[in-house]
């Protein structure tokens, strides 16, 4: 079918700003590692990590695990990126709703 | 590892789900990532779509953008780059200039890609600096903005625009106010939720995870009735700190709403304010201490026979509308910690008397618009977002 009309239109959507980040490392073993777990107080995300956490002892040896409670439904502050970051090897998040 | 929502299931159902998802859990933390190719190459600029007449053309163009989550599903005002110049001459800011970040795309608002926005949804110029102004108010971080953008809870921006912009451009403020009817309205409100989803990425089951959403994400924005008024009740602009002749566009992200309709004309202000009262008295607890009373004329005039100021009426509302600690503390949010921020519970007897809502009285928002009638709105916020303002004439 022929076409006869050519509507050009802006994109409406623009450039986005991408955030490359490094990834964390990634260890062979967990065994001694500091476990970190990142809580943002819903419902039910404290029952979830409670339960990793507790799994993961059985796997490995000697992990230290420290709770990393916050606000939920707003960006952490850097304090506590820094805090939690610091004060673990790994971290398991759970955002509850 | 384990998807949403977790918070129903049960202590069971979720510890089972952890143990389903420990050795997915485990390679996340002992395996290296693979590496990602994110393309970061930029959708054209200029879109070219045909058809064999105009008509055709537009509705290619209209499914084109909806494939593409550009679109509010509502049909769109094709924004060719003469639509947009036009729409440009609303501003005497630069095409060029950032507004902001809009999350959780965090696609760049310059302001000709609001100028896009407007255009789809069928602003005239005029109009664009309100656009403006209402996306920059929504960028402070007091709105929180990529959390009411995502969230499963309801999050519906509320556009209140006070001030002579109102009259100058037919900015509806009078009966059905927040319905349709008026140009202004529909499309202020429609181009800023627009923004929200194109270049903010808002796009509903995959960023937006609210469950019902609501359609004043389509438009809710409405102007304050500076004549309504009582006497010695300051209009919104100055309790904000701006000039009486300036405008400015007040922008909440409305949790619920709740109806007052209890109200009978030229009952005694004491019963009266223990109408609004009780409603906030029985409104949810939340985090914030924001709210905002929608009053119809008739009301305000009624309630001012009490109240010659709005701040009186916040004093009493405040004083009126809390309950006993003892039955408060029970409160779901009150249990979970959330409630009430910065006050020192220590300090609290169980008959201590606690608004679920207000913090102090301030954070009553107390608004006048629409026509004669028994409407009033009380409105609370989501969770953890303040409103915010913004001066319109800057962006002129």
């Amino acid at each position: 079918m022929l076409q006869e009309v050519v509507l050009k239109v802006l994109n409406p959507a623009g450039e986005a700003k991408v955030h490359k980040k490094a990834s964390a490392t990634r260890f062979d073993s967990l065994d001694g590692k500091r476990l970190g777990l990142v809580y943002n107080r819903k419902p039910r995300g404290d029952v979830l990590l409670a339960r990793t956490a507790e799994l993961l002892k059985t796997r490995f040896k000697d992990i230290d695990v420290t709770w990393f409670d916050r606000e939920c439904c707003k960006p952490p502050s850097e304090a506590y990126i820094e805090a939690a970051a610091k004060g673990s090897d790994v971290v398991v998040a759970a955002a509850g709703d | 590892m384990v998807p949403n929502p977790i918070g129903h299931r049960t202590i069971e159902e979720n510890q089972a789900s952890a143990e389903a998802a420990i050795e997915d859990i485990i390679n996340a933390l002992t395996k290296p990532l693979a590496e990602e190719t994110i393309s970061n190459e930029a959708e054209k600029e200029l879109i070219t779509v045909m058809g064999e007449d105009y008509a055709e053309a537009v509705e290619n163009m209209n499914a084109l953008f909806m494939e593409k989550c550009w679109g509010d599903g509502l049909p769109l005002i094709p924004p060719t780059d003469d639509a947009v110049k036009e729409m440009l001459k609303g501003t005497s800011h630069s095409p060029d200039e950032a507004v902001g970040v809009v999350e959780p795309r965090c696609g760049v608002a310059t302001v000709k890609m609001i100028a896009i926005n407007a255009v789809m949804a069928g602003c005239k110029p005029e109009y664009l600096p309100v656009v403006l102004a209402a996306v920059k108010a929504s960028l402070d971080s007091a709105y929180n903005l990529r959390a009411v953008q995502v969230t499963t809870g309801t999050a519906i921006p509320m556009l209140v625009i006070s001030g002579p912009i109102c009259k100058e451009l037919d900015i509806n403020y009078r009966a059905g106010s927040m319905g349709p009817g008026y140009r202004a309205n529909a499309t202020i409100g429609r181009a800023f939720n627009l923004i929200c989803t194109t270049v903010g990425g808002r796009w509903p089951g995959t960023t937006s995870m609210s469950s019902f959403a609501d359609p004043g994400r389509f438009t809710w924005c409405f102007g304050e009735d500076d004549a309504a008024l009582p006497p010695g009740w300051e209009p919104l602009r100055t309790e904000k700190g701006y000039k009486q002749e300036k405008s400015i566009i007040f922008i909440m992200s409305v949790l619920f709403k709740h109806g007052i309709y209890s109200f009978m004309f030229q009952e005694p202000y004491g019963e009266t304010l223990k109408t609004v009262a009780r409603t906030i008295k029985e409104s949810l607890a939340g985090w914030s201490g924001e709210s905002a009373l929608i009053l119809g004329p008739d009301i305000a005039q009624n309630l001012a026979r009490g109240a010659p100021t709005k701040s009186a009426l916040k004093e009493d509302l405040f004083k009126s509308a809390r309950i006993p600690w003892g039955k408060l503390k029970n409160w779901e949010a009150v249990r979970q910690g959330a409630f009430p921020p910065g006050l020192d519970k220590s300090l609290l007897t169980d008959e201590s008397m606690v608004s679920p809502r207000l913090i102090k009285p301030e954070d009553l928002n107390i608004i006048v618009t629409g026509g004669a009638g028994n409407a009033a709105y009380f409105t609370i916020p989501w969770v953890r977002t303040q409103t915010t303002t913004e001066l319109i004439d800057k962006w002129r």
